[in-house]
């Protein structure tokens, strides 16, 4: 947990001019990274997550904005590095695994070509044929079955949960430092997904792999995450050890988060709670607290201002005005009684 | 003119009201006014929908085979991806698929949905026999049957906007008297799949994973089909759209007396949503039962490795390493194991299971278990 920080981002901000207007998908967040540790995001879909990894490695479509204080990563900005430097990053010390694994994989070259291809280009000294073995042991890794005449398979030809091991083997190949995973098991079965996550944690003891793990399972956060990130609205809203998140859980969308899952544990015969109402619209997100509209303790300040920061324990924050030292006492779910939540 | 549609196609818009109003939102009004017939909501599972086990069969699947040709060590062999495997899907029934990755549950739907044509057994829909059906004779089957899939960005054309891709599927198949009516359709269902009025403008590059998904089921559920098989169609949405698009699911199953084969992955939530679960390996089924069942009585080792590695939302249980159950290596469809195709993994196999294939045997209460343990 102590390692040194490897990426720090502060303040970053991304936006999308479309025909509607401005859409508004990253409303200044800020957060660190150490070595060696896996960072979780969750949070609310088209919260921002997918498009904040996206900024960190400047992969993002023309009519996106982006502007930050800075991205330091291991003493270089990223946010203002040129974009020839950018390329010795890019794959190389920092690799990402993207949420749809068919739009980065191409259709027309063979799953194990192309992550021979994505090797090579950064490390040319390794030539073909020793490139061919790292990619067939890579494959073991991630326990493709039939790895040789997977190998040779065009992405149509393999399954979904298959085309997500392509991608993790070709983020892998380079040895980064920092790896952004967005959703990366997803499209796996749980045993599946148990190893790949062995493997993760495995990379993380023995080459001090950084992890920003991006997902919605919870179960998953709880298995693999050291610290979580949770998102909301294009800001971060909670941010906390996952122990911390899920046994003192300090804002009314991570509880709303928590009670929508379905546990073996209890019985079924209940209706899920989806947290009720929809998403802020980015193109005009409110002033306040984004989360208000849907928020059962909201109050006028919420509707006016963003909520301050309220530390909780040194690794933990949330951005709620309940939280506040006057908020009230009555009905507030995150005052015990007899004191402040806090403390 | 977007707050309008909104207040006239109620649910999710109303946020945005609420917004604007300067109110908190009442936890349950956008549930209340989601626009179904059924009030209280409700969800695809057992005891709320038409009584179950005698609605007729929407779906049949007879000892069905998908073997794709591929080549192996140069030389031509198959890759069984589906090898006779046998289902029924009842009318107002959810039947949950789950399985490893590559056990074939994606194919076994392209199959069904005959975007493969079997290479053996039977597809009956709506007790009609379409296995080798040519495709024209199968598009006005096409309303009655829709496909929800797990990658949302292929599936959906990236030049058509949102609200051409709904009404798409409602002018192929003579839904609706005029545009204007089916424009209507289409900002409704957006609107119960939770998007923004403002999506139908746009494209699906411009939409987050989850988003993207939406609008994948928005334009299947939109005619009104009987049977759908959802491949992974909730996996990329976050848990609390997740319940969202499962309460939905389960209001067009009691609205429509819907047929879904859900394959998923997330065990937790196919035991929520199903009457009946499939447990797929290698192209077989291994063991059918009801919902319950399943999570209470497993029987093939399989099934029991599979509940043993589901992930627990809970930091406290999960530092209990609860690694990996199942080793060993996965398993090739083109050579499968002499057999029990799970043998070489299983912990209980004995000496008959390396030799012999076990059958499908049932044990009573409608539970089917392929596996030498129980013969
Ligand atoms: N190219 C784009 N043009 C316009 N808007 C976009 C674009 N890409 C993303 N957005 C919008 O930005 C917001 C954030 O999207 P993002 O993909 O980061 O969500 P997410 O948190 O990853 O969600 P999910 O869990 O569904 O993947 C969404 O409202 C989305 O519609
Ligand atoms: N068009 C094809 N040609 C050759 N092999 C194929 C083809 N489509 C699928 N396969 C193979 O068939 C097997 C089953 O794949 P399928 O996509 O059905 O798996 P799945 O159960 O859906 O897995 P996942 O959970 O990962 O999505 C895999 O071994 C896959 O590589
Ligand atoms: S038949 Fe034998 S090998 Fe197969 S699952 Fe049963 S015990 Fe295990
Ligand atoms: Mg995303
Ligand atoms: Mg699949």
């Amino acid at each position: 947990m102590a390692g040194e920080t490897i990426l720090k981002v502060n303040n970053l901000k991304t936006s999308f001019a479309t025909k509607a207007g401005r859409v508004q998908a990253v409303r200044g967040i800020s957060f660190e990274v150490r070595k060696g540790e896996v960072l979780g995001i969750v949070g609310e879909s088209g919260s921002g997550k997918s498009v904040a990894s996206l900024s960190i490695l400047r992969v993002l479509p023309d009519n996106a904005t982006l502007s930050a204080d800075s991205i330091d990563f291991g003493g270089q900005d990223l946010a203002r590095l040129p974009k020839k430097e950018f390329r010795k990053i890019r794959g190389a010390r920092i690799s990402m695994i993207f949420q749809d694994p068919m739009t980065s994989l191409n259709p027309l070259m063979t799953a194990g070509r192309q992550v021979e291809e994505s090797l090579l280009e950064h490390c040319p000294q390794m030539g073909r044929q020793a490139a061919r073995r790292k990619v067939l042991e890579l494959f073991g890794r991630v326990r493709m079955p039939d790895a040789e005449s997977r190998y040779r398979a065009y992405p149509h030809e393999l399954s979904g949960g298959m085309r997500q091991r392509v991608m993790i083997a070709m983020a892998l190949s380079c040895d980064p430092e920092l790896l952004i995973a967005d959703e990366p098991t997803t499209a796996l079965d749980v045993t599946i997904q148990g190893q790949i996550l062995l493997l993760l944690k495995e990379l993380r003891g023995a080459a001090d792999l950084s992890v920003i793990f991006i997902t919605h399972d919870l179960g998953v956060v709880a298995g693999i995450c050291d610290r979580v990130l949770v998102m909301y609205g294009g800001l971060v809203m909670e941010e906390g050890l996952t122990g911390e998140l899920f046994s003192r859980p300090a804002h009314p969308y991570t509880l709303g988060l928590l009670a929508s899952v379905p546990r073996l544990d209890q019985p079924k015969d209940k209706r899920l709670r989806p947290i009720a109402g929809s998403p802020p619209d980015m193109l005009a997100p409110p002033a306040g607290c984004p989360f208000f509209p849907r928020c059962e303790w909201a109050r006028n300040v919420c509707i006016d201002g963003r909520p301050e920061c309220a530390r909780l324990s040194p690794t933990h924050k949330s951005m709620c005005w309940l939280l506040q030292p006057d908020a009230p006492g009555e009905g507030n779910p995150f005052r015990k009684a007899g004191g402040a939540y806090a403390g | 003119m977007r707050a309008d549609a909104a207040a006239r196609n109620g649910g999710p818009a109303r946020a945005d009201a609420a917004a604007r109003s300067g109110g908190p939102m009442r936890a349950d009004a956008a549930v209340r006014d989601g626009g179904g017939p059924t009030r209280d909501g409700g969800n695809a599972r057992a005891g709320d929908g038409p009584a179950m086990g005698d609605g007729p069969a929407m779906l049949e699947v007879r000892g069905l085979r998908q073997h794709f040709p591929v080549r192996k060590d140069g030389k031509k062999r198959f890759l069984k991806a589906v090898d006779g495997v046998d289902l029924e899907v009842r009318a107002g029934e959810t039947f949950g698929l789950v399985g490893e990755s590559g056990c074939g549950k994606s194919t076994l739907a392209r199959s069904v949905i005959r975007i493969y044509e079997p290479t053996g057994g039977q597809v009956l829909v709506d007790g009609e026999d379409i296995t080798h059906k040519p495709q024209k004779q199968l598009r006005p089957l096409r309303k009655k049957m829709q496909m929800i899939f797990q990658d949302p960005y292929s599936s959906l054309n990236s030049r058509m906007s949102v609200r051409d891709i709904l009404m798409e599927p409602l002018i192929a198949s003579h839904v609706g008297e005029s545009a204007a009516q089916r424009e209507e359709m289409a900002m409704r269902a957006l609107a119960r799949v939770g998007l923004m009025a403002d999506a139908a403008g746009r494209y699906p590059h411009e939409f987050s994973g989850g988003q993207r998904q939406r609008v994948g089921i928005a334009r299947a559920l939109i005619t009104r089909p009987k049977l759908v098989i959802c491949d992974e169609a909730i996996s990329a949405l976050d848990v609390s759209i997740q319940a969202q698009v499962v309460n939905l699911l389960g209001e067009f199953q009691r609205e429509l007396g819907l047929a879904y084969l859900f394959i998923a992955h997330d065990l937790s939530m196919v035991r929520y949503v199903s009457h009946r679960v499939g447990v797929m390996y290698l192209g077989r089924m291994a063991e059918v039962c009801g919902s319950e069942e399943i999570y209470a009585n497993p029987l093939h080792p399989y099934t029991q490795a599979l509940l043993e590695s589901i992930p627990i939302p809970d930091p406290a249980v999960a530092a209990g390493a609860r690694a990996a159950r199942l080793e060993g290596e996965v398993p090739s469809p083109i050579d499968p194991p002499a057999g029990c195709h799970f043998h070489p993994r299983c912990p209980k196999a004995m000496s008959v299971c390396r030799q012999e294939e076990p059958a499908m045997r049932e044990m009573g209460g409608d539970h089917c278990v392929r596996c030498h343990l129980y013969g």
